[in-house]
């Protein structure tokens, strides 16, 4: 009797297991993904020669005291599909999902390919970006808009 | 003479070996007074035994005797195959004990993994892209920020390329 019921216990948790693994498995590649992207110059420099930028108050892991928003956009890819996004007249990124809970995040510098990243989606907000003249820098944020 | 000898012996002397082992035998004491010499100390054992042998008689008929006997071995073949009944809480800790261990090892699992991707800082994790041939990239992850950071340095000119690809300024 013993052994039936923990035969019959395995048999239910593995089936629960399965279900929940399937269920999630074509969730994932059934919805599309709404991402939100900008395009940011840090500096220590109080204000942005450009008036355009606008300055944010999120902080990130740098060594810069200020960041300014350069470009904001928000994208909704479908499954298996790619966007192009134009973030300034020589960035842009492409963004595919690859319908697994994963995104492929290509930065093109003048059209040229700089850097393809395959991001969770679970592991948070992807930072792209690199150090630019006069002890500033520049950095590209993609991050999941969720419903 | 050893042993295995003595017993050949013996056995033919019960009329227990083989034809061909029989004449083996046959030949072995034509040439060999030992053997003989014990053959026939056994043949004279065998028949003083024989010839003394105290009659047992059996308290019931020989069936009824023998029926004991058996039903007797029935009886404790049934006694062993019974199977003994463990203690519940014995019973209990055949499956508390793999489930308690299962939960002990995934605990310090996550805590070793805890302490490996969740520093206060960035920490430098291998990143899963491809860069450019002019470019070198280092991939951070800080799980307290929920942020991947691929951080990019031009490999030729330090910032030429980064700082013309979004022209900042």
């Amino acid at each position: 009797m013993t052994k039936q019921l923990s035969s019959f216990a395995g048999k239910f948790f593995l089936s629960i297991l399965v279900i929940a693994f399937l269920a999630s498995t074509v969730a994932a590649q059934a919805a599309d993904v709404k991402l939100d992207l900008q395009l940011i110059w840090g500096t220590n420099d109080a204000d942005s020669p450009n008036p355009q930028h606008k300055r944010i108050e999120q902080k990130f892991p740098f060594k810069w005291k200020n960041y300014f928003e350069v470009n904001r956009q928000q994208v909704s890819v479908a499954p298996k599909a790619m966007k192009a996004v134009i973030m300034s007249p020589h960035c842009s990124v492409n963004v595919s999902n690859l319908a697994d809970g994963r995104i492929e995040v290509k930065l093109l510098g003048k059209g040229k390919k700089v850097r393809t990243e395959i991001h969770p989606l679970a592991s948070g907000m992807l930072v792209i970006g690199g150090d630019a003249t006069n002890d500033t820098s520049w950095f590209v944020v993609v991050k999941e808009v969720k419903p | 003479m050893n042993n295995d000898q003595q017993l050949k012996l013996q056995s033919y002397l019960d009329d227990e070996l083989s034809p061909r082992e029989n004449r083996q035998v046959t030949e072995w004491l034509a040439v060999d007074s030992d053997a003989r010499a014990l053959l026939a100390e056994l043949k004279n054992t065998t028949s003083a035994l024989s010839g003394n042998e105290l009659e047992v008689k059996l308290p019931e008929g020989r069936d009824f005797y023998f029926s004991k006997i058996q039903r007797q071995l029935e009886r404790e073949a049934k006694v062993q195959a019974a199977p003994v009944r463990e203690p519940v809480l014995a019973r209990l800790w055949k499956y508390v004990l793999p489930l308690a261990g299962t939960a002990a090892a995934v605990i310090v699992f996550a805590m070793v993994l805890q302490k490996q991707i969740s520093p206060a800082t960035l920490a430098y994790v291998a990143g899963e892209g491809e860069t450019s041939e002019e470019m070198s990239a280092y991939t951070y992850h800080s799980q307290a920020d929920g942020m991947t950071v691929v951080w990019l340095a031009d490999n030729s000119a330090a910032t030429e390329v980064s700082s013309e690809a979004i022209e900042i300024q």
